[in-house]
């Protein structure tokens, strides 16, 4: 195309114009024949290739191709002499818009779209309320079209009078499907919009899309007449273009649709059809569609017409486990793909409907951890080791108080031994009691007084739900001290571990930059410092470090702690008995019992991978001979390899073949239920158990529950080994079960695995501390911590309670200030409030400490001083003693 | 030649070159300045594109013809031109009528000499 100068265009339509009365008079429409001659002008322009053309290019274009244009026209000259080419004005279009229309359509065009875009970018209050009209950035974009086309159109019709061009009649177009789109979205709030204008004064934004789409069509209809007057190409298909709109929003919204209607398939169908739902959501499910629902946000309107019922959020979190294959809650709650600075908006409807309750559910806003120390000491000879974590937490909501919950997995073995809560300023100590009597405290004085109270509970093998509420909104803390006595898990007889508690499941999140600062001093100094670890051998045998929460995995190391191995038993005093007692534990050789077969079930889930080749791994480095078998849960039962008799380390070769995808999230129990009962054909067998985070109860346990309580005559156990960090709900539910136990981590999956098939193999000394009481005064053996008797009594524990003696055993977890599963402890803001809830908090002499518990302090005191006294008479004895024989020697006067 | 034949030339070709444009669309639809080369080949016909648009107006507003607009790689937009059932039903006549006439015509001449 080539470019007319402003004169050669003027002396065109000058010509043009001048015959405009012929053409009317021969019967044809003035303006289109103007039109269609200035087109062919145009085009003979543009054959002759001139890169400007120029008045005096015109004049001779139509000297050749319509001189008879060059006269004037018989009816308005008598002369037929040639017109001098002066330039005159071109003729203009309709006029534009009258200046009240104008600035209406600036207003209800361009202005008020634009500002609801912003709006709802910053803020995202509709997304948290009705339904997210920005999910992606291309909805954002799309929108935009919208007040961009109407003030781009706006300002062409009001300073131009030529051609309409044509990207400005499709960009109209498509932004017309938008805002009718969006119009037809937001149809079922404008009556309250409505409403809000005329009573409230505001309620402008629901509007914007229709007022939106309203402009469009009287801008569309001013450029059309435009269009026609001016002879513009007027695309004959122009519905293409709002209709394309449209159906690009459509498939945009197809994904949250479809992800709905498969999460509906996939609550409410069974067997095939469900399964098959969540294989495609699986491959073509939107996770954030899935995470809304999980975390019980409003379905949108698309949601309303297509879906057919009701999901409720614990539903969506099961289909979530299947599909992602981690815990709903190990994410952020979905706030949109596009987040605003006003997250404060969502924050303000969030209600967190977990508050004393048995679950830690989903993270909510505003509630965080602002710091954490970890401080502990350790006893390897005697194989007891004392941690105390202080957690403070902080919540920046504006209005709303929160719970703060966390799953805590102790050290192997491990027992939850002091609570106390900061109660203005001041450490309160705990009360310990019966499970439910410490519960019910809790839940008056928290949920119902609003008070600070924090509990502490067990939940699942080494677990424990710790909870505290209310952290005030705006900015409150709330400070808590957790002590934990753990046994340090043997290695063999000159090396045990030690082992951090951490966090299994919370509620709140964890800052970025913030620290675990933890400490552990040892008598004997660490063997070798974990990378980031700093190792003070010189003064207090120190190791501490400054660990990152998302490092915490590799960064919280088991510590590997030397021991005298000639040291086999440790005595401590049960001084709180009715009559003095005394616990001896020692370090030996487990229980022996029959090596029947080996069924190893494997999680074929997104995290099971790491499990499956470790297995591998450890199959071949472990060696070992036997009946073995592989089971892999993945959307049912997968049997990957089976052996009756041979090399352990030959399996492999089969399991290759059976390598599973590795997505979602399975049920473990029917492949549990294949194992156990191929394993328990022969007396003495056992079912190892391998997995990542079992964050929900997919099928119910009893499958497994059942043969463990009822097969006890085969002996066939069951342990449990969890490769991942994170909450395990079928252990919860089989905690406490004979035959059922959890392996301790205490390295890599491939360390561990091959240590525990060597300890079966007979390869490896399997070793474990056990404990006994005596009533006999066993001498000045007695040395060690109280510690131990807390060992002994979680174990007493769990035999009373394996023999319905529950209040003996509450009596004896009261007594050794014990979170055990027939007991808890809980922290009340005042002496009046355990007095109404009939607890009584523990004194804080009784309880243990980091540094030497306060009975041992009195004991060093009066020991100092009876050494003190002793030595000080025994100084003047020798001095009277001197005194009177240097006077018997002396010679008499 | 006299001005008389001139005159004539004029009337005649007035009668026939919307005939000429029926014809040449008859057979497939063109765009204006196709139109216009196709027909300002014709010897003796002497058209202008100043002729030629204002005619395809008026036969447009018969309902003889209709248009459409073809966004065009190599220029401006071209404007097609194609026959309506009405356009094909009014060219048969006028052929029709032309054959008769152009016969009658003969017959007059003929016979006289």
């Amino acid at each position: 195309m080539n470019e007319w100068t402003p004169n050669a265009r003027a002396v065109l339509e000058q010509h043009l114009n001048l015959h405009r009365a012929r053409f009317a008079a021969d019967g044809a429409e003035a303006d289109e024949v103007i039109g269609d001659l200035r087109l062919h002008l145009e085009r003979e322009a543009a054959a002759l290739k001139l890169a400007v053309v120029t008045e005096a290019d015109v004049l001779r274009i139509l000297a050749r191709v319509a001189p008879d244009l060059l006269t004037m026209p018989h009816s308005g000259s008598t002369t037929g002499e040639s017109i001098h080419p002066t330039p005159p004005e071109a003729r203009p279009g309709p006029p534009a818009f009258s200046r009240t229309r104008e600035t209406l359509l600036w207003i209800f065009g361009v202005l008020l779209p634009l500002g609801t875009l912003l709006f709802e970018w910053t803020t995202r209050a509709c997304a948290a309320e009705l339904l997210d009209p920005i999910p992606t950035v291309l909805h954002a974009l799309l929108i935009a079209l919208v007040p961009a086309t109407h003030a781009i159109a706006l300002l062409w019709l009001g300073r131009t009078t030529g051609v309409v061009p044509t990207w400005l009649v499709w960009m109209q177009s498509m932004s017309l499907g938008v805002a009718g789109a969006y119009a037809l979205i937001f149809l079922p709030f404008s009556p309250f919009a409505l409403v809000g204008i005329v009573f409230l004064g505001f309620g402008f934004l629901p509007l914007s899309p229709l007022l939106a789409w309203i402009c469009g069509l009287m801008i569309g209809s001013r450029l059309k007449k435009r269009a026609r007057a001016t002879q513009s190409f007027w695309p004959r298909h122009r519905w293409v273009g709002w209709a394309g709109a449209m159906a690009l929003l459509g498939v945009l919204a197809l994904p949250a649709v479809m992800t709905r209607e498969w999460l509906d398939e996939a609550v409410t169908h069974v067997g095939a059809e469900r399964e098959q739902a969540i294989r495609r959501l699986r491959s073509h499910g939107d996770d954030e569609v899935l995470l809304k629902a999980c975390y019980g946000q409003r379905r949108q309107v698309w949601d309303e017409v297509f879906s057919r019922r009701w999901i409720s959020a614990e539903q969506a979190q099961e289909v979530y486990f299947r599909v992602v294959g981690q815990p709903f809650n190990a994410v952020r709650p979905p706030l949109g793909r596009l987040r605003g600075a006003g997250r404060e908006v969502l924050r303000d409807f969030e209600w967190d409907n977990a508050v004393g309750g048995e679950a830690v559910s989903g993270h909510v806003s505003g509630l965080s951890l602002m710091s954490s120390r970890l401080d502990a000491k350790g006893n390897a000879d005697d194989g007891w080791a004392y941690t105390e974590w202080t957690l403070e937490f902080r919540n920046d909501h504006e209005r709303q108080p929160r719970e703060a919950r966390a799953e805590i997995q102790l050290p192997p073995g491990g027992v939850v031994s002091r609570v106390t809560l900061w109660v203005n300023g001041e450490e309160r100590e705990a009360a310990f009691a019966g499970r439910g009597e410490v519960r019910a405290a809790y839940q008056q004085v928290a949920v119902v007084q609003r008070r600070d109270p924090i509990l502490v509970t067990t939940s699942g093998p080494d677990r424990v739900l710790m909870q505290c509420f209310p952290v005030p909104a705006k900015g409150g803390t709330m400070k808590v001290r957790l002590g934990i006595t753990a046994p340090l898990a043997p290695f063999d007889r000159g090396n045990v571990a030690f082992v951090w508690p951490r966090f299994a499941e919370r509620n709140f999140a964890i800052r970025e930059d913030l620290r675990h600062h933890a400490w552990l001093e040892t008598p004997r100094p660490a063997v070798g410092a974990p990378a980031g670890w700093t190792l003070d051998a010189n003064s207090s045998n120190a190791l501490h470090a400054a660990v990152r929460e998302r490092d915490a995995g590799a960064a919280f190391p088991a510590i590997r702690l030397p021991r005298d191995s000639g040291v086999v038993s440790a005595w401590a005093r049960d001084d709180r008995a009715a009559t003095p007692a005394w616990v001896r534990q020692h370090l030996g050789p487990a229980p022996p019992r029959a090596r029947g077969r080996l069924a190893i079930v494997l999680d074929g889930g997104r995290g099971g991978r790491a499990g499956f080749e470790a297995v591998r791994d450890a199959l071949k480095q472990a060696g070992g001979q036997g009946g073995l078998g592989v089971w892999i849960a993945h959307d049912g039962v997968i049997e990957a390899a089976r052996i009756e008799e041979g090399s352990f380390a030959a399996i492999t070769g089969q399991m290759d073949e059976r390598i599973p995808t590795f997505a979602g999230g399975h049920d473990p129990v029917p492949a549990l239920e294949a194992a156990w009962d191929w394993a328990a054909q022969v007396p003495g067998s056992t079912v190892l158990w391998v997995h990542g985070p079992q964050p929900v109860l997919l099928g119910g346990v009893y499958g497994v529950t059942q043969r463990l309580e009822r097969t006890g005559g085969t002996a066939t156990q069951l342990l449990d080994f969890q490769a991942g960090l994170g909450p395990n709900r079928t252990a919860k539910e089989s905690a406490g079960i004979a035959g059922y136990s959890n392996v301790p981590r205490l390295g890599s999956v491939t360390e561990d695995l091959v240590r525990l098939l060597q300890q079966w193999n007979g390869a490896a000394p399997h070793l474990v501390w056990q404990t006994e009481r005596t009533e006999t005064d066993p001498g000045s053996v007695v040395t060690a911590s109280r510690h131990l008797v807390r060992l002994w009594a979680l174990e007493r524990i769990q035999q009373l309670r394996h023999e319905r003696l529950i209040s003996d055993a509450v009596e004896l977890a009261a007594r050794w200030q014990l979170v055990t599963p027939v007991s808890g402890a809980v922290v009340l803001e005042s002496k009046a409030q355990f007095t109404q809830a009939g607890l009584t908090p523990v004194d804080p002499l009784t309880t243990p400490s980091i540094v030497p518990e306060p009975e041992t302090w009195a004991l060093l005191i009066f020991g100092a001083a009876a050494v003190w006294f002793l030595s000080r008479r025994t100084r003047s004895r020798r001095r009277t003693r001197s005194s009177l024989v240097s006077q018997q020697h002396s010679p008499r006067p | 030649m006299s001005d008389f034949f001139d005159n004539w030339v004029v009337q005649v070709r007035k009668g026939v070159i919307e005939l000429c444009i029926l014809r040449s669309l008859s057979l497939r639809e063109r765009y204006g300045y196709e139109l216009v080369r196709e027909l300002s080949e014709v010897p003796g016909m002497g058209l202008t594109e100043g002729t030629l648009y204002p005619l395809l107006s008026r036969l447009r507003l018969s309902g003889l013809v209709i248009t459409r607009l073809e966004e065009s790689a190599t220029g401006p937009a071209r404007k097609y031109y194609r026959l309506t059932p009405e356009g094909h039903r009014t060219l048969k006549t006028m052929n029709a009528f032309l054959e008769t006439l152009n016969r009658s015509t003969q017959q007059i001449g003929g016979d006289r000499e």
